[in-house]
C-alpha cells in the first residue's frame, strides 16, 4: 500500500467510513510509516480545533424561538402549511371552478344578444296560462319593436303567437 | 461498547421524537415547530456562523432558514431525516449568502483588488486581544491561524469538513445535504484535511 491510498483510508477511518476489511491493512501501513502517522495526528488536532471553535452570538433556545416566531409573524408565514391531500383537493376544486366558468363564458358568448336589448331593463311577466295541456310557452321582448311576444308551442307541434306592447 | 454513547444510536432515537414533532408541526402546531426550532437552532446557527463568520448575518440567515422550513414543511418527505433536510436548507442559504456577499463586494472594489484582501471579511473576534497574557495571546494567534486556514478553503470544502467535524454527519448524510455523491464528499473532506494540514504546518 502506498501513502496516497493510506492517507485516503486514514481520512475515511477517522470518519468511521472505512470498511472493516481494510483496517488491518491500514494499521499495518501506519506501523511502518511515520509520515502517515503524522498526518493522522495533524488531522485529529484540526478536528479538535474545529469542535472547540468559538461561536459568538449564540442565542439561548428560548430567545432563538422568540426570534423565529417574530419573523414568521412579520413575514405572514404563520398560516399553517396545509397537508398535501388538502392542497390537492383545493387545486382540483379550483380547476373545476375555472373549467365551469370558462365553459359558461364560451357558451354564453355564442348566444346573439343585441346590445340595446341587454341594456334595457328586463320585461317582467308574472305568469302565462295557455290552457293547452303539454304546451310550451315562451316569453320574450322583440329587440326591434320593443313588443312583448308570447309564443306558445302546442304539444302537437302547432305554434300560436301573441304580441303586445 | 456503550450503545447510549454511540452517535448513530442517539441520532436514531432523536429522529423518532423529531418525526412526531414534524407531523404535529405539519398540521399547523406552532408549539411543536417551536420545539424543533429549539432543538436545532443552535446547530443551524453554528453552521451558518461557521460558514459566514459574522454574527448578525448568521442570525439573519438562520432566521430565514427557519421561516423557509415552516413554509416548506408540507413538502418535507419523512424518509429523509428532518435535520438533514434542515441542514440542506441551511447550507444552501449560507452558500447563497456568501456568494451574494462576494458579488456585492466585488462590485464595489477597484480593479485588481480582491475580496480576500479585505480584513472585514474575517470572523468577528469574541473579545479584543489587547492587554492579554502571553499564553492567551498565543492561543488567540493559533485560533486566528486556524480560522484563516479555514477561510482559505472553498465553500464546498469548508462546508463538507464542517458538517463532518462539527456536526458529526456521515458521508451519506453530507451527500444529501450538499446534493452530491458520497464519493465527492469523501474527496472534499480528504482535500480539506490535507489543505488545512499544509496551512497549519508548524502551528502549535
Amino acid at each position: 500500500m502506498n501513502c496516497r491510498d493510506a492517507l485516503k483510508w486514514i481520512s475515511m477511518d477517522m470518519d468511521g467510513e472505512l470498511p472493516e476489511r481494510r483496517r488491518a491493512r491500514l494499521a499495518e501501513h501506519l506501523a511502518g510509516c511515520a509520515t502517515c502517522r503524522a498526518a493522522r495526528e495533524s488531522w485529529a488536532v484540526a478536528g479538535e480545533r474545529f469542535r472547540a471553535r468559538e461561536i459568538p452570538g449564540m442565542p439561548t433556545a428560548e430567545a432563538a424561538w422568540a426570534d423565529v416566531r417574530r419573523a414568521l409573524r412579520q413575514q405572514g408565514a404563520r398560516e399553517a402549511p396545509a397537508p398535501w391531500g388538502t392542497r390537492l383537493a383545493w387545486a382540483a376544486a379550483t380547476a373545476a371552478v375555472i373549467g365551469v366558468v370558462s365553459f359558461m363564458a364560451v357558451w354564453r358568448g355564442r348566444e346573439p344578444v343585441a346590445p340595446e336589448v341587454a341594456a334595457k331593463p328586463a320585461t317582467e311577466v308574472e305568469w302565462v296560462e295557455t290552457g293547452l295541456p303539454g304546451a310550451t310557452p315562451m316569453v320574450y321582448e322583440d329587440a326591434e319593436s320593443g313588443w312583448v311576444v308570447i309564443w306558445i308551442v302546442e304539444a302537437n307541434g302547432k305554434e300560436k303567437g301573441h304580441a303586445g306592447s | 461498547m456503550d450503545s447510549a454513547s454511540n452517535p448513530a444510536d442517539e441520532r436514531a432515537s432523536e429522529m423518532e421524537s423529531v418525526n412526531r414533532l414534524v407531523q404535529q408541526a405539519r398540521g399547523g402546531d406552532e408549539d411543536a415547530f417551536g420545539e424543533l426550532v429549539k432543538m436545532y437552532y443552535q446547530r443551524v446557527y453554528g453552521l451558518a456562523y461557521g460558514m459566514i463568520g459574522h454574527v448578525e448575518d448568521a442570525r439573519e440567515v438562520t432566521q430565514q432558514v427557519w421561516v423557509k422550513v415552516w413554509n416548506k414543511l408540507a413538502g418535507f418527505k419523512a424518509e429523509s431525516g428532518f435535520f438533514t433536510w434542515v441542514y440542506r436548507i441551511a447550507s444552501n442559504a449560507s452558500l447563497d449568502f456568501i456568494r451574494h456577499r462576494a458579488r456585492r463586494r466585488e462590485d464595489l472594489l477597484p480593479d485588481g483588488v480582491t475580496v480576500e484582501s479585505f480584513g472585514d471579511l474575517q470572523p468577528e473576534r469574541a473579545a479584543s486581544t489587547v492587554t492579554r497574557p502571553d499564553r492567551e495571546l498565543a492561543r488567540e494567534e493559533t485560533r486566528e491561524q486556524f480560522e484563516a486556514a479555514l477561510r482559505g478553503l472553498s465553500e464546498e470544502h469548508r462546508l463538507a469538513i464542517t458538517l463532518r467535524e462539527v456536526d458529526g454527519l456521515s458521508y451519506e448524510e453530507i451527500a444529501k445535504v450538499m446534493g452530491c455523491r458520497k464519493g465527492t464528499v469523501m474527496s472534499r473532506i480528504f482535500y480539506a484535511r490535507r489543505r488545512l494540514q499544509e496551512e497549519l504546518r508548524g502551528v502549535r
